[in-house]
């Protein structure tokens, strides 16, 4: 179960379209653009209600999102209970609007440390690429690491390293940062090695400055439009991850509300017909997913001069 | 005697992102049967589009608008993608720059070959794989019997355009329309693949429509030269008498660059002429660039004028001045 | 003949690199924070309790050494056991691996022979509404979990119609299992004559194969469709075009010349697979090595862990191995 939605960006291109600057005005075009686009209008939305169920989702709830409620269990959608119940009596409305909290943390922190890594050294290992010194020698190394890193699927990755060293929130943020260095890593590389080949950069080298200077202060900046546009997937990639570890038990621990661990919990009942228990959870999880997703797809329309009508 | 190839008043146009850009402005070209014509243009100016709309390949954002195009009698614009198909490789047929490119880089040439013979003609493979060697070595291929089984990777570019030329020609089609043949190649072997292409046109009798950025080639290969600017067709002549003496200013301006660099220099490229000249539709389209342009130039466009001497035409109202030396845009 | 050679090559390559992949899987491991010895002897344990379990692990060995006990146990065919089924590990793998191949390869078929044909067709006959549909499926597809499908399609297809049989496993209960040739229920049934079973079997592998194919045609489907199409428009498809080459010929060529694009898509399909047959197998009870990976992780039991890992890693290896020798084959440009 892997991320591949969107049109095409998980087979991510070593040589990405070329990346400007953005331009003064651009709030204004952003906004243009944002209005043509539905799709992506969804998917900004999406993201805006996500960040504010995770901060304070667990209280717009009609029941606290752990409070089991005595008699209450496996309840069908009714005016009490919108979504239901689940076997323990919770309220699925509430767990499914307080889950977005632990997944989205999740999801961001792991991938802004996953971006992070991977723009760094997908600017070393770009710049260095094919020049002579240990400067080449660190960027082959590290496209063998992120080789390596890619000989194993990324689930069963996630759960070998989640299984070793135990299911906690903390061990999940570590695994899938780790993982997804390498998307953000090659994508990055691809676009410095179109832009390290412009001729400000040359213009950068001969005002002084040193090869680190240039790489990280002149070159950087120009290169992160590819990386900045997968960020968005990259977070519902990582939220589904999260699920999918927590359903199979490897991820955040049962009672805290999370889709993936909902989604498992109602697993049961729903051979037995009652559909609602993990439905709903499975239904916001991938309403999330897409508008994630299509984010990432307008931005990365959004960052290519030749931008559609 | 009618024509074999009309054209008459084609305008096609670009959809770019930007808008619209007017590509052929109003094409106007005439090929007799057994005559070979040499278009000349500086890159740009429309001549790969005026072949491909002939034969109908236009697709996704080109338009066709206004204009005819008549083929021994028939409106091809009128013809649907089947009918088409049954005229092109059979009765028009077209050779491309680059050869390679153009290849199946996955099947052997002589797969190639047979597909294109089938495509047209019922005949069984082995009879078509025979036909096929004896077209490799009408075409110049030593020893086509092994050739047959080659890639295109694993030959010369050379090789690839007689490949490319015995495709073309493996129907006799009555009319061939060559687009830049020897684009990519050196002088030996451009010189020898348009030998080559002219003799087989002459023994089949077809028409040729040679498509050139390279003045000497046409001088030496066409009866007829039809120079374009900025999507037209600005003057017509015999070829004898119009390196003698051309009529359009465009046309001077031309054969002074190509003979003062002492060989026959292919026109320079540069950005598209059409966008240069975009606007100027109520003008003559030269006029900007033109020495000798008068006020009335900027009044109107001038159409192509055909009495300005023997099968001879220019779009300057000054072409009949210019022939008879009273006036010189370039002295 | 010249395949043979470059697949012998890249065999003989193979052995190395799984040399590398077993060193990688072992120092990746031991590097991961958490102690397993502390997971493994409890909360409540002692430090003797403790340094009891870490010797039996052989933990306190110098890391190399370890590396050289694990490589020789290997070589010995000794995976470790499993303190959870008390087996050795690799009687564990071989009882389930079958049952993992046997839905990986299924679904794999189906989306492929379903995948391809729609891909192109989509391609060739262009018309707004199907472009709409793809992008929407697309999307979709990789967005919704593979676990969530699957109890959706039981509860549509069990629940509420009672077409297909419940989520127990490969088999119902009442029919016994056929005599054991590949491992795989419905080949074994299939090569034995037993109807009965092989109606069984199939009834259950029904469901399994909807949901991963569902969800990962989509991929073969897009990738099919936007390559075909690059292909139309490549110079040498619209040249025999312009030669009077029929559409059918023109969208064989440009088949042909998808077909290593396809390969590589189809790899890669394969790949993600075998995450979510890991998922699917979790919802289906379905008894394969993703079940039992997933079990040692919750039970902790380092040794199936560490062999499932292994085992993914070289099923990812032997996957693009084989799309490289594809590669071999359609594309005569390669030289050995």
């Amino acid at each position: 179960m892997e991320r591949f939605g969107g049109s095409g960006m998980t087979i991510v291109a070593e040589h990405p379209a070329e990346t400007q600057p953005a331009e003064p005005g651009a709030v204004h075009s952003f906004v243009a653009f944002a209005k043509r686009r539905k799709g992506f209008l969804f998917g900004l939305v999406v993201v805006l209600v996500t960040i504010l169920l995770a901060i304070v989702g667990p209280y717009v709830g009609p029941y606290p999102p752990e409070r089991a409620l005595d008699g209450a269990g496996l309840l069908p959608p009714s005016f009490n209970h919108l979504m239901g119940t689940d076997v323990s009596g919770m309220d699925i409305l509430s767990r499914v609007l307080a889950a977005p909290r632990i997944d989205l943390t999740i999801a961001l922190v792991s991938s802004l440390i996953a971006f992070s890594a991977g723009v760094l050294l997908g600017v070393w290992s770009g710049f260095f690429a094919g020049k002579r010194g240990i400067g080449n020698l660190i960027s082959e190394a590290i496209m063998r690491g992120a080789d390596i890193l890619q000989a194993f699927p990324v689930f069963v990755f996630a759960l070998a390293l989640v299984g070793f060293s135990g299911p906690s929130a903390g061990n999940v943020i570590a695994a899938l940062a780790f993982l997804n260095i390498p998307y953000f890593l090659r994508v990055t590389r691809g676009a410095v090695l179109q832009v390290r080949e412009q001729p400000f950069v040359e213009a950068a080298r001969c005002v002084g400055g040193t090869e680190f200077r240039v790489a990280f202060v002149h070159v950087m900046p120009n290169a992160l439009g590819p990386a900045l546009a997968n960020i968005s997937p990259g977070i519902g990639f990582a939220i589904l991850l999260t699920s999918a570890l927590s359903f199979v038990g490897a991820g955040v621990p049962k009672p805290t509300p999370e889709w993936g661990s909902m989604i498992s919990i109602g697993a049961a009942n729903m051979m037995t017909g009652q559909w609602w228990t993990a439905l709903f959870p499975g239904l916001m999880l991938a309403v999330t997913v897409v508008g994630y997703a299509l984010v990432g797809d307008g931005l990365q329309d959004y960052l290519d001069p030749v931008k559609r009508r | 005697m009618p024509a074999l190839l009309d054209v008459r008043g084609l305008q096609v146009d670009f959809e770019a992102d930007t808008g619209p850009v007017r590509v052929l402005n109003g094409m106007d070209l005439t090929v007799e049967a057994g005559q070979s014509v040499g278009v000349v243009g500086e890159s740009g100016s429309g001549k790969t589009v005026l072949l491909r709309t002939i034969l109908g390949l236009l697709q996704d954002q080109w338009r066709v608008g206004a204009g005819a195009v008549t083929f021994d009698g028939q409106d091809l614009r009128a013809k649907t993608e089947t009918q088409m198909n049954a005229i092109r490789g059979a009765e028009i047929a077209l050779t491309t720059p680059e050869p390679r490119k153009h290849l199946n880089p996955l099947l052997r040439i002589g797969e190639q070959i047979v597909n294109v013979l089938r495509a047209h003609k019922r005949i069984d493979r082995r009879a078509a794989r025979d036909m096929a060697v004896h077209l490799l070595r009408t075409v110049g291929i030593p020893a086509p019997e092994e050739r047959v089984f080659s890639y295109p990777h694993e030959m010369s570019g050379g090789m690839c355009q007689r490949v490319i030329i015995a495709m073309a020609l493996a129907h006799s089609p009555r009319l061939l329309l060559a687009d830049e043949p020897t684009a990519g190649l050196d002088v030996t072997t451009s010189r020898q693949i348009l030998d080559l292409m002219s003799s087989l046109i002459r023994d089949s009798g077809s028409s040729l429509l040679l498509v050139s950025r390279d003045l000497g080639v046409v001088a030496h290969y066409c009866q007829t030269i039809a120079v374009v600017y900025a999507g037209q067709v600005v003057e017509t002549a015999p070829v004898a008498v119009f390196f003698e003496n051309p009529a359009h200013p465009y046309s001077r301006r031309l054969l002074r660059v190509a003979t003062a660099a002492h060989e026959t220099t292919p026109l320079a490229g540069g950005p598209a002429v059409r966008e240069r000249t975009a606007g100027l539709d109520h003008m003559c389209s030269f006029a900007p660039r033109c020495p000798i342009a008068l006020p009335t130039c900027r009044q109107a466009p001038v159409p192509l004028l055909g009495n300005i001497g023997p099968n001879r035409s220019a779009r300057c109202i000054r072409a009949t001045e210019i022939l008879s030396g009273a006036v010189n845009p370039w002295p | 003949m010249r395949f043979v050679r470059y697949a012998g090559k890249r065999l003989l390559f193979l052995l190395p690199q799984l040399l590398v992949v077993s060193f990688i899987v072992f120092f990746l491991i031991r590097l991961l924070p958490g102690d397993p010895a502390y997971l493994l002897a409890g909360q409540f344990a002692t430090p003797e309790r403790i340094a009891e379990v870490r010797h039996d692990l052989r933990l306190d060995l110098p890391l190399f050494e370890q590396y050289g006990i694990y490589l020789l146990n290997i070589l010995h065919r000794d995976f470790g056991n499993s303190w959870r089924t008390s087996q050795s590990v690799l009687t564990d793998v071989s009882q389930r691996l079958p049952a993992t191949l046997e839905l990986i390869i299924l679904s794999g078929l189906v989306s492929v022979l379903l995948g391809i044909p729609i891909g192109v067709w989509t391609a060739v006959r262009r018309k707004g509404i199907i472009d709409r549909l793809l992008f929407g499926y697309g999307m979709l597809a990789g967005s919704v979990p593979d676990f969530w499908l699957g109890l959706i399609l039981i509860f549509v297809f069990f629940s509420l119609l009672g077409w297909v049989p419940g989520p127990i496993g490969q088999l119902d209960p009442i029919v016994d299992a056929p005599p054991r040739v590949t491992g795989m229920i419905a080949v074994d049934a299939l090569l034995s004559g037993q109807w009965d079973t092989l109606q069984s079997a199939v009834a259950h592998l029904v469901l399994p194969v909807a949901t991963l194919t569902i969800v990962y045609m989509a991929l073969i489907i897009k990738n099919v469709r936007s390559t075909m199409q690059e292909m139309m428009r490549s110079e040498f498809v619209q040249y025999a075009r312009a030669l009077g080459l029929s559409p059918l010929m023109q969208v064989r060529y440009a088949l042909r010349n998808s077909m290593a694009a396809m390969v590589t898509v189809i790899g890669i399909m394969f790949w993600f697979m075998l995450g979510g047959a890991v998922l699917v197998e979790t919802v289906f009870s379905w008894d394969g090595l993703g079940q039992y990976a997933v079990e040692s992780v919750v039970n902790s039991d380092y040794a199936p862990l560490q062999a499932f890992v292994l085992i993914a890693a070289v099923f990812t290896m032997l996957v693009f191995l084989f799309v490289d020798l594809a590669y071999f084959l359609i594309d005569p440009r390669i030289k050995g």
